[in-house]
């Protein structure tokens, strides 16, 4: 008998031992820490975040003709996602990003999650939405529109300061006759994308005349025997292309 | 006893006198090769050691054809090529900002850091007397025929030639041809005998309103050097600067379309465009080629004028390689191994990226080189050529005259004749 009653007590530690062993791996499991220390709770456990590194290299890279999103990792295809990009008259902004904010859920329009980019001349990112439909065409208002599920993956995988590359067709827009620093916008990309072309590399594409913008225009000014003030003006313009 | 420590002493003296005698010998029989009043400690007939690794430190520019790895794969395949020869050589590579690798260089010669061998693209620095080494004496006479005799006499001093060629140009201006015969300009005739700022000032008088005779910045940069260097007297040369302001303050010389000059010249509002690079007006000819353009412009190469009354002086650019001596030379046949990648660097054969520079006269890499060649090949037989010396006081002058900021006066005193 008291055999017994040892065997039962014996069982029952190990019982409750290994419901709270269970538990807490199911907790672990709907869980999702992000690089930057926040937690998210998702519906299932996605083995990706597991294997999150430290310190990855991570790019993404939005193709407005194809409608995807694909999330490189070390220089290799990690994620890819459909989307829905910018309606033609509203088109998304084309150039070399980098996430800013990590919005959480906005809700609504926006869906289950908000990952806010620089543009510099309106507020775009990458959301979710509550037309599921629209994925795989050319319909939002600038922003890069994900299914929830999807959106809610890539938010836990990424983090602020990834590189958010969107390409596309650059849109025709009209340039100024001088360009200087602190000078922003649609062109300013053009421009940007033209002095790399012609081998003045001045980093991202991001509409910003930055000083290292400005930096890129000298190096071209002294290669061609320009004066090297740092602006570019009708001359570079012809020199780059762009008239 | 005594006796004893006198011999001594006197052997002694002896061995020292011996020694300090040999050592001053040897000291006087160095070779050494004189620059000006220089003596520069370095033997010529020094010799590669075959058996002896060698580890030589290049730097040359990134230049914008780096974008597609062009040009650092051109330097890398000459160094391969020229690793085949001298297998025991090591080359390590570094490449420099465009903006600031002159200002680095002077830094590293400052802490005797300087690379072995160091490729300049747009400049042709003064000969640093503490460290360089003059690269004619480690030249053989068939070697040296590898360059035109014009630049051989440019990068030298006193007859030594202090730096392999690597390319070189005389600065040209490009001419409006319908407005050249406009004005009465016998384009032929300039093109092979030059011109004077007289017959500028002639374009300038007989064009239609809104239409300048000349615009462009290094105008003001080329210009007083030239001037400097003609050794007249300075009512001579106050003739000619008033000649000039006076085209300024008729509205002939465009000032206020400095930053515009190539515009001003695609777009039809300007003669001539001065002064500029070989491989700009490879741009402006690019740009012109395209038909759907409103203005149709027929650019003609044209010489840069001279001064009325003084001989024909011309400012050639141009980039260098340059032999240092630095803290990590060891011996003279470390200096023979910098010679040999200079020298073969300079002499190099796939021209593929120069072409793409449009770099002319030398070396000659292609049609619109040849056009440059074909004007500039004139010139370069009758003209004194100067190398050309980056003075922003200069620049700051001209345009102060230009801008009627500074009378004729003041720009004579302050050019220190």
């Amino acid at each position: 008998m008291a055999m017994k009653s040892v065997l039962m007590k014996i069982a029952l530690v190990g019982i409750l031992i290994s419901a709270s062993v269970m538990a807490r791996a199911n907790d672990e499991g709907s869980t999702v820490c992000c690089e930057d220390g926040e937690r998210f709770v998702i519906e299932n456990t996605l083995e990706t975040s597991q294997a999150v590194p430290k310190e990855s290299a991570d790019l993404i890279i939005v193709e407005l003709n194809r409608f995807r999103l694909t999330l490189y990792r070390n220089g290799e295809v990690f994620k890819r996602y459909p989307v829905a990009v910018g309606a033609p008259k509203t088109p998304s902004p084309v150039g070399e990003w980098k996430v800013i904010h990590k919005g959480g859920k906005w809700g609504g329009g926006f869906g289950d999650r908000w990952i806010g980019i620089n543009v510099p001349w309106g507020i775009y990112g990458i959301h979710g939405t509550d037309k599921p439909g629209s994925i795989g065409s050319r319909s939002s208002h600038g922003c890069i529109r994900m299914y929830n599920r999807q959106v809610k993956e890539l938010y836990s995988l990424i983090k602020v300061g990834t590189p958010v590359h969107i390409i596309g067709p650059l849109p025709k827009v009209a340039l100024r006759k001088e360009y200087r620093r602190n000078h922003t916008g649609k062109d300013v990309v053009k421009i940007q994308f033209a002095m790399r072309a012609a081998g003045f590399d001045q980093g991202a594409a991001d509409g910003r005349f930055g000083p290292a913008m400005e930096e890129a225009v000298k190096r071209m000014e002294k290669y061609y025997g320009l004066p090297m003030d740092g602006i570019l003006g009708l001359d570079e313009q012809y020199i780059l292309g762009l008239r | 006893m005594i006796v004893i420590y006198r011999r001594r002493w006197i052997i002694l003296l002896f061995v020292i006198l011996f020694i300090t005698g040999f050592w001053s010998a040897y000291l006087y029989q160095r070779s050494r090769v004189k620059i000006g009043e220089y003596y520069i400690r370095v033997n010529p007939t020094a010799k590669i050691n075959p058996n002896k690794q060698y580890r030589l430190r290049l730097w040359d520019y990134r230049l914008p054809l780096d974008s597609e790895g062009t040009y650092a794969r051109y330097l890398r395949r000459a160094v391969r090529d020229f690793q085949k020869q001298f297998p025991n050589i090591q080359v390590e590579i570094k490449f420099l900002n465009l903006l600031d690798g002159e200002e680095e260089l002077r830094q590293a010669l400052v802490r005797n850091e300087a690379p072995d061998v160091y490729a300049s693209f747009y400049s042709m620095p003064d000969f640093y007397y503490l460290r360089q080494i003059p690269v004619g004496p480690f030249l053989t006479k068939e070697e040296k025929k590898s360059y035109p005799e014009w630049i051989e006499e440019l990068y030298s001093i006193d007859g030594t030639l202090c730096s392999f060629p690597r390319w070189a140009s005389v600065n040209v201006w490009v001419g409006n041809r319908k407005w050249l015969e406009v004005s009465g300009i016998d384009i032929a005739k300039v093109q092979q005998q030059g011109w004077d700022w007289n017959d500028v000032q002639k374009i300038g008088s007989r064009l239609p309103k809104g239409i300048f005779a000349l615009a462009g910045y290094p105008i003001t940069d080329g210009f007083l050097q030239t001037l400097r260097e003609s050794g007249k007297r300075t009512s001579e040369v106050k003739a000619i600067l008033d000649l000039v302001a006076g085209m300024a303050k008729n509205g002939k010389i465009s000032v206020k379309l400095e930053h515009q000059a190539i515009t001003g010249f695609i777009e039809g509002k300007v003669a001539c465009l001065a002064g500029i690079r070989p491989l700009t007006y490879r741009k402006i000819v690019e740009i012109l080629a395209d038909h759907r353009r409103e203005v149709q412009v027929d650019p003609v190469v044209l010489p840069v004028p001279r001064l009325p009354g003084f001989e024909e002086i011309q400012v050639v650019d141009g980039g260098v390689i340059n032999v240092y001596r630095n803290r990590y030379t060891r011996g003279d046949d470390h200096i023979a191994a910098a010679m040999a990648l200079g020298y073969f660097l300079s002499t190099y054969q796939d021209v593929g990226p120069w072409l793409t520079l449009g770099v002319a006269t030398f070396p000659r890499s292609d049609g619109v080189a040849e056009d440059l060649a074909a004007v500039m090949d004139g010139v370069l037989q009758r003209s004194r050529l100067l190398k050309r010396q980056g003075n922003e006081t200069s620049s700051e002058l001209m345009k102060d005259l230009f801008e009627g900021k500074r009378s004729v006066d003041a720009v004579i005193e302050g050019m220190n004749l």
